[in-house]
């Protein structure tokens, strides 16, 4: 539909003016948010606005905070210390962890460790039971690794 | 994040130096990091306030051009730096898209309402709604007469939690639709069953819609939520069986596996750890043996071939694991027409799902891995393994384009649920607008 024939109709079907436009495709008009702002009621679109907005939708979901983080402990002298290792052999946590124990207990001698071999070991580490077995163990503070 | 806490979380990471070599040097690697480790445990605090109960939104975000077009690329650019995307060109998920959408679901549910339970995604567990939903289907290019196949394949992944997706092995997902939905869609059952067509777009917009979801929601982001090493089959596989191509009283999938009266509209939902292998070949030249022996044959080759899967990695145990056979229907009424059953095609093929172990003994750890399960070593297991050694574990499938050639293996497959697709009341009415939009829907 030409200009001409746009003005003696007195107006177009926003279906034609988009097909005119060469932007829709099968009933689906992308970027209407753009082409509504750019044609106030009652106006023909005879010129694009010279700004074009596109409003879409984030898709990564709401989150939900079930439980923060504990607070922080400030001194470990006189706390406990679990370990959890999310795979027993691969990730190597039998040779990372006794040194990551060895050096907290230089620097905070009356801390008590609790190793990763007290618990379960592997993928399951996620189970609410176990996160309840390292409460049972008295413990204050748990190190997650390797790997998340 | 997947454990309902913040997204800030005290962490302290080491270079794979340190696991990859039996003898690296872990003081030297963690010594330097250990203020960190206790900074975490002692005075660490996230940047921003949280509270339990809190529900973190996100508000639609405008993007602008001097132009339409120019926005559009600056809406395909944001869309990557904000890990939306997946590489290829996404639709904006507008106001208007996601209405249009909305038209393929049920009447009474609300953009807000979550799918399935609580509408949770594993491992991220971002909360999947209808709105959101219908933004990934926007963004996939699809349709709203594919909503209800998408919904019921998220409701499988929200019910099942499965996180074996964001392993490093490059498992991908599955969506098996059945009944005649499937033609009214246009979604494959033949030729190019797995790749893009345009006759049949469904299942490309379907399989990329629900990864976006894995990738949104989920937080499957490559090397981030997920390190599946190769990712080779992302964004997954979406099909459909060929009913219509079924040997006479052979039951479809679903009614086989999930007792669906005939005619049920369905969705299978679940994982392969594995890439998809070819192996009946008819070669056509004219100086084959009998085609008895040559159909023995194709069962040798794909049994070959699914021997050299275990190879590069260990059998979970004793019984083996399942896969899926697709197996197109001019093969199938081959197999028929030459007395075979669905059920002696699985049998013929699972007695012949075993490897030497003297073909793979001590070079590959499998012999490790099969002392590891306990099997008994006593009996003939010195020689052969079986891959499989219940024929149900093999999950037959009409399905490919009818070419009396080849049919294809799917190992691993792992099937999480089977669910009846429950369509909207304005079926008819999508149906006729699609038919509008892309002609008549193939035969």
């Amino acid at each position: 539909m030409n200009k001409k024939d746009k003005a003696s109709t007195g107006g177009i079907s926003r279906r034609d003016f988009l097909k005119d436009a060469g932007l829709l495709v099968g009933g689906v008009a992308l970027g209407s948010t753009a082409l509504a702002t750019s044609c106030p009621a009652g106006t023909l679109a005879t010129e694009p606005s010279p700004t074009a907005e596109i409003t879409v939708y984030d898709v990564s979901g709401a989150h939900e905070i079930v439980s923060v983080f504990a607070a922080r402990l400030g001194d470990l002298n006189g706390k406990r210390v679990a370990g959890l290792a999310a795979d027993p052999t691969k990730w190597q946590t039998h040779r990372t962890f006794p040194y990551i124990f060895e050096q907290l207990k230089s620097l905070y001698p009356s801390v008590n460790i609790i190793p990763q071999t007290e618990f379960v070991m592997g993928l399951g580490i996620d189970d609410d039971g176990v996160a309840q077995a390292v409460k049972e163990a008295g413990a204050d503070a748990c190190i997650l690794g390797n790997a998340a | 994040m997947g454990q309902g806490l913040p997204p800030e979380v005290p962490w302290v990471t080491f270079p794979m130096d340190l696991f990859q070599h039996p003898d690296s040097d872990v003081p030297g690697f963690i010594g330097p990091k250990m203020s960190d480790i206790i900074s975490c445990l002692t005075i660490w605090q996230p940047e921003l306030t949280y509270t339990a109960g809190q529900m973190i939104t996100h508000a639609p975000i405008t993007i602008t051009g001097k132009t339409y077009p120019e926005a559009y690329r600056n809406l395909q650019n944001t869309m990557l730096s904000r890990n939306w995307g997946d590489g290829l060109p996404v639709n904006p998920a507008t106001q208007e898209a996601i209405q249009w959408m909305m038209t393929g679901v049920p009447a009474g549910k609300q953009l807000n309402d979550p799918i399935g339970n609580d509408g949770k995604v594993s491992p991220k567990r971002g909360v999947l709604t209808y709105e959101v939903l219908a933004a990934c289907m926007a963004m996939a290019g699809g349709r709203p007469e594919y909503m209800p196949v998408a919904i019921a394949a998220c409701e499988i992944i929200i019910a099942q939690q499965d996180t074996t997706l964001s392993s490093s092995m490059s498992a991908y997902p599955i969506t098996l639709v059945s009944g005649p939905i499937a033609k009214e869609i246009r979604l494959s059952s033949g030729f190019g069953l797995f790749g893009p067509d345009p006759n049949y777009p469904a299942g490309s917009a379907i399989k990329r819609c629900l990864w976006l979801v894995h990738q949104g929601a989920g937080g499957l982001v490559a090397g981030g939520g997920t390190i599946a090493q190769y990712g080779y089959m992302r964004p997954g596989i979406c099909f459909a069986e060929n009913e219509a191509g079924l040997p006479p009283a052979w039951p479809s999938y679903a009614e086989e596996r999930y007792r669906r009266p005939s005619g049920t509209n369905s969705v299978t939902y679940g994982i392969s750890r594995g890439g998809a292998i070819r192996d009946f070949t008819h070669r056509g030249a004219g100086n084959e043996p009998s085609h008895e022996i040559e159909l023995i044959e194709s069962f040798d080759r794909f049994a070959s071939t699914v021997k050299s899967i275990p190879s590069s990695g260990v059998p979970r145990d004793v019984a083996g694991s399942s896969l899926m056979w697709l197996m197109n229907s001019a093969i199938a009424g081959d197999m028929v027409a030459n007395g075979y059953s669905k059920e002696s095609i699985k049998t013929t093929a699972a007695e012949r799902l075993w490897y030497l172990l003297g073909e793979v003994i001590d070079r590959t750890g499998i012999r490790r891995a099969i002392e590891e399960s306990g099997a008994d070593m006593g009996s003939d297991l010195l020689q052969k393994f079986r891959l499989c050694t219940n024929p149900e574990n093999i999950h037959l499938v009409v399905a490919g384009g009818d070419h009396p050639s080849r049919s294809c293996v799917i190992p691993s497959w792992t099937p999480h649920q089977n669910l009846e697709i429950v369509l909207p009341e304005s079926w008819e009415d999508l149906l006729y607008n699609a038919e509008r939009d892309l002609g008549p829907a193939p035969d």
